[in-house]
């Protein structure tokens, strides 16, 4: 082994693991460069299995960006799956890049994709597997920078000891930046790693958590974050890329050998969402809302279908209904997907904005399972957290679907949302029941028509940082599994299935979601007693983690379970992500008394993020362009 | 070295097959050319499975632009077959695909589009004007390497012995499993000891009656030799398919 490439020892040891497809590299479309005419490389980590990486919209837009400049090779790393894990660890073959086979303790950055918090064990494994000190104080001056990014990074604190730095908000530009910068100051021979870290602690959108001291009260809480330097910003604010237009847009994509969660063209419509349900983190923290043109829609729709063959073309947006030329784009895509025989797929539609027309056309809506996200049983609640769809919009989209041949749907439910009581619980088996009954009534007389059912889907609230109800405790554990039987007591007709997430999953995700550098700790600790891929119920070990938090001194309570104070520093006010804290708290208060807002395209709510500026919002938001 | 007779007169008929442009045939959608892709899947890529294979080649070829047929109908395919399908885990230098051409492009114009798609572990290596159907491939022939430490001379003539004497394997199916002697589907052409390890050569039965996976014979010489083979970097063995035979076991299938 010692001087062939981990990727080529691990071809080896292939045979004897289970899916050796994940593990090959060699897709078509993945970037190889000349390392002798490559000035940085980074090595863009997927702390879950290939299958769900590859599919990763925001891994294929970077790893592109990245790769776009010719002096700077990104490559792709995925988390090994137990066995591999197990072959690599034997024989010593540290964890490799795909694209060049080296080890990720060769590369000038390593950078990891934050999707959920249960990966943060895996991130931990990774970098053990790749040969890095897990921690970045102890990480020397040869090491790789740890990067991290994506969704998690909005509340980094819980890991932030294992990272360098957090790339906050949309990562195109501001990756290619750092990178940049850090290629001057390696030929300039101004490079150190703390003073790389300081610079680039003063370029909009990076966070340096080490540069950042944090004190805490008698209490528990945060009682302050003070920069160690003065010229550093107290505040770290997230980048947005100003026109989505011009912004870069990958023109092919890695396609994988093995099957993986999603095997389509995805295409990016807008960024930000307009409805604001107050448990949504995603609906904030892309605000503000910016879309692309229907022209530049359709431009990379046909560069991609070129370069992929792919059958299906998925529009993704957190609810692409609410598209400003949402017609306009279906009808310039179908003018040439339907003889390409393309599928057009929307995969985040709004019970309201579900039609007959819009059934005929979009071939995925015909042919596929049909899902609606109520998320709450009654109107009240539905008013609390703002979700604004009423029990007739939803009658309605059924019926639609019913006259058109369908015969089951599925319900997206969240349980625990805060105000819930008993009768809004019970309110989603009421609501199930009169799907049932609409089905009935439209199906009355036509023969040959199959026995209806109703899946509720039920995941508990999770409280998340930048939503309105950041500050709310989660259900309690008994109180939720008490919800649980509660509604499947209230249910007893066979043609409503009741799915539920595991509430133990939610009360780890909860901890994580809100928690503080304390709890790196527990991170180290569970890492070392061999945890990982802890959002996979086969691994998945709650009494473990309750075990791993009490060694620690840890109440995961502290956490999950507490009301947090109005006026309490938060773990994550350090980021600022556009929309406001006034503006959450507002809308806190609105929830309790069930006001329900205008949505953005109707009316500003006075978010905030429109001190960030943007082009192309079909919005209210101030100071935005709204030249389209 | 252990040399068997009857290994040194085999015909290499059907290379010169393979240089035939197909963009001099007629093709037309009433009238499709069927064309053939001789193509090697190696090193990293013996891991593909035959399923992902397919539908990667398929995916391959619909972006390529090579005017390939598409089965009529509500839901039109890409009509595309491959020959005898090979198990994860072993390589191979001899494999087929056929399309169908609705007009004329020249051979080297399909490789160059296809093989701008795939890596240098898998490319195409000819396009040509093949008509005999896969299911004439009768026989295989592979290369089976065996390492080990506790490998010697003794060792080759040891499993030229077992593979030229009744030899009764378990095989696995559907139906339960079966004591079945592979001697009649098997043919050693050669078996000899260097550095370590030993390499054989054998036609094995490949027709879809009998086909024999050259995993069988890697067990019959662990068990005769006592050796695990589990050590990727010390004990191990690799097999690679290195040609197609028809019924004759002479004339290689092209
Ligand atoms: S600034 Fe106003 S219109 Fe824009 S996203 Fe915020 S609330 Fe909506």
């Amino acid at each position: 082994m010692n001087n062939i490439s981990p990727k080529t020892a691990a071809e080896r040891l292939l045979k004897r693991v289970e899916k050796p497809g994940r593990y090959t590299g060699g897709e078509f479309g993945q970037v190889i460069k000349d390392k002798a005419s490559v000035r940085a490389r980074f090595a863009f980590c997927f702390p879950d299995t290939y299958e769900i990486g590859m599919s990763n919209l925001g891994v294929r837009i970077l790893y592109g960006s990245i790769n776009s400049q010719p002096d700077l090779w990104c490559e792709r790393a995925y988390a090994p799956w137990s066995d591999m894990e197990e072959q690599l660890r034997k024989y010593r073959i540290p964890l490799y890049a795909h694209e060049s086979g080296d080890a990720l303790s060769d590369f000038d950055f390593v950078g990891f994709t934050l999707q959920y918090e249960l990966c943060y064990t895996n991130v931990l494994n990774m970098l053990e597997l790749g040969g890095i000190p897990l921690l970045s104080s102890e990480r020397g001056e040869d090491c790789p920078i740890v990067v991290g990014g994506g969704p998690c990074s909005y509340n980094p604190e819980p890991i932030a000891d294992f990272f360098d730095v957090f790339s906050i908000g949309e990562g195109e530009a501001a990756l290619p930046e750092m990178l940049r910068l850090y290629v001057d100051m390696k030929e300039s021979g101004e490079y150190s790693r703390a003073e790389f870290l300081h610079r680039l602690a003063k370029i909009p959108g990076f966070y340096v958590p080490s540069l950042y001291e944090v004190s805490y009260n008698s209490d528990g809480t945060v009682r302050e974050y003070r920069p160690r330097f003065d010229d550093i910003p107290a505040k770290i604010t997230k980048r947005i890329i100003k026109d989505l237009d011009t912004a870069y847009y990958p023109d092919r994509f890695i396609m994988p050998y093995i099957e993986t969660v999603h095997d389509r063209i995805v295409l990016e419509v807008y960024r930000g969402c307009i409805r604001g349900c107050r448990f949504c983190q995603a609906g904030m923290v892309y605000r503000p809302i910016r879309e692309k043109s229907v022209e530049v829609l359709n431009r990379y729709a046909k560069l991609l279908y070129d370069a992929t063959g792919y059958d299906e073309i998925s529009l993704s947006s957190l609810s692409i209904s609410d598209y400003s030329h949402i017609d306009g784009l279906c009808d310039t895509l179908l003018k040439w997907t339907d003889d390409a025989k393309i599928n057009l797929s929307l995969p985040s539609m709004r019970i309201d904005s579900f039609t007959k027309e819009l059934m005929e056309k979009i071939s995925t809506v015909r042919t596929g399972g049909l899902t609606f996200a109520p998320e709450a049983g009654t109107q009240r609640l539905r008013d609390a957290i703002n979700k604004n769809v009423c029990e007739e919009d939803l009658l309605r989209a059924c019926r639609v679907a019913f006259e058109a041949g369908k015969s089951s749907v599925k319900l997206y439910f969240m349980m625990g949302l805060p105000t819930e009581t008993l009768e809004d619980v019970e309110g989603i088996g009421t609501l199930a029941r009169h799907v049932l009954d609409a089905y009935y009534e439209t199906t009355k007389g036509v023969k040959g028509r199959r026995s209806p059912t109703v899946t509720l889907s039920c995941s508990c609230f999770i409280p998340k940082p930048f939503t309105a109800f950041q500050w709310e405790p989660q259900n309690p554990l008994e109180e939720l599994h008490e919800k649980q039987r509660y509604l499947r007591s209230k249910i007893n007709d066979p043609k409503i299935k009741f799915n539920y997430h595991d509430a133990e999953v939610c009360r780890l995700e909860a901890v994580f979601a809100r928690g503080d550098r304390r709890l790196a700790k527990a991170l180290l600790r569970a890492h070392e007693k061999g945890v990982k891929f802890d959002s996979w119920e086969e691994f998945f070990d709650y009494d473990g983690w309750m075990q791993t938090f009490d060694e620690c001194g840890i109440d995961p309570s502290f956490y999950a379970n507490r009301e947090f104070g109005e006026d309490e520093v938060l773990p994550w006010d350090i980021i600022d992500c556009g929309v406001t804290k006034e503006f959450l708290l507002r809308e806190r208060h609105n929830a309790y008394i069930s006001k329900t807002n205008k949505n953005c395209a109707e009316q500003c709510t006075g978010c905030g993020a429109n001190r960030l500026g943007g082009e192309r919002t079909w919005c209210s938001c101030r100071d935005l362009k709204t030249s389209y | 070295m252990v040399q068997l007779s009857g290994s040194e007169n085999i015909i290499l008929s059907g290379d010169e097959l393979l240089s035939r442009d197909v963009g001099e045939l007629p093709a037309s959608p009433e009238k499709p050319l069927q064309i053939r892709a001789k193509f090697y899947k190696i090193g990293m890529m013996q891991y593909i499975s035959h399923l992902d294979l397919v539908r990667t080649m398929t995916r391959i070829i619909v972006r390529s632009g090579v005017p390939a047929w598409y089965s009529q109908g509500f839901n039109p395919r890409l009509k595309l077959t491959f020959s005898l399908p090979l198990s994860i885990g072993t390589q191979s230098e001899c494999e087929f695909f056929d399309i169908r051409l609705i007009s004329p492009m020249s051979s080297a114009e399909i490789m160059s589009r296809l093989n701008r798609s795939l890596t240098d572990e898998m490319q195409i290596v000819a396009v040509y004007p093949g008509t005999r159907r896969f299911g004439d491939i009768a026989w295989a022939d592979y290369e089976i390497k065996l390492t080990s430490p506790s490998l010697s001379e003794n060792a080759a003539r040891e499993l030229a012995d077992l593979y030229t004497s009744p030899l009764v394997v378990t095989k696995r199916s559907k139906t339960g499993d079966k004591e079945v002697d592979i001697l009649p589907f098997l043919s050693l052409r050669s078996c000899r000891f260097e550095d370590g390890s030993v390499t054989l050569r054998a036609l094995l039965s490949a027709d879809s009656a009998n086909y024999l996976n050259p995993e069988y014979l890697v067990r019959a010489a662990q068990d005769r030799l006592g050796l695990a083979l589990d050590d990727p970097f010390g004990e191990c063995y690799t097999i690679v398919r290195k040609e197609v035979y028809l019924d004759d076991r002479t004339t290689v299938f092209r």
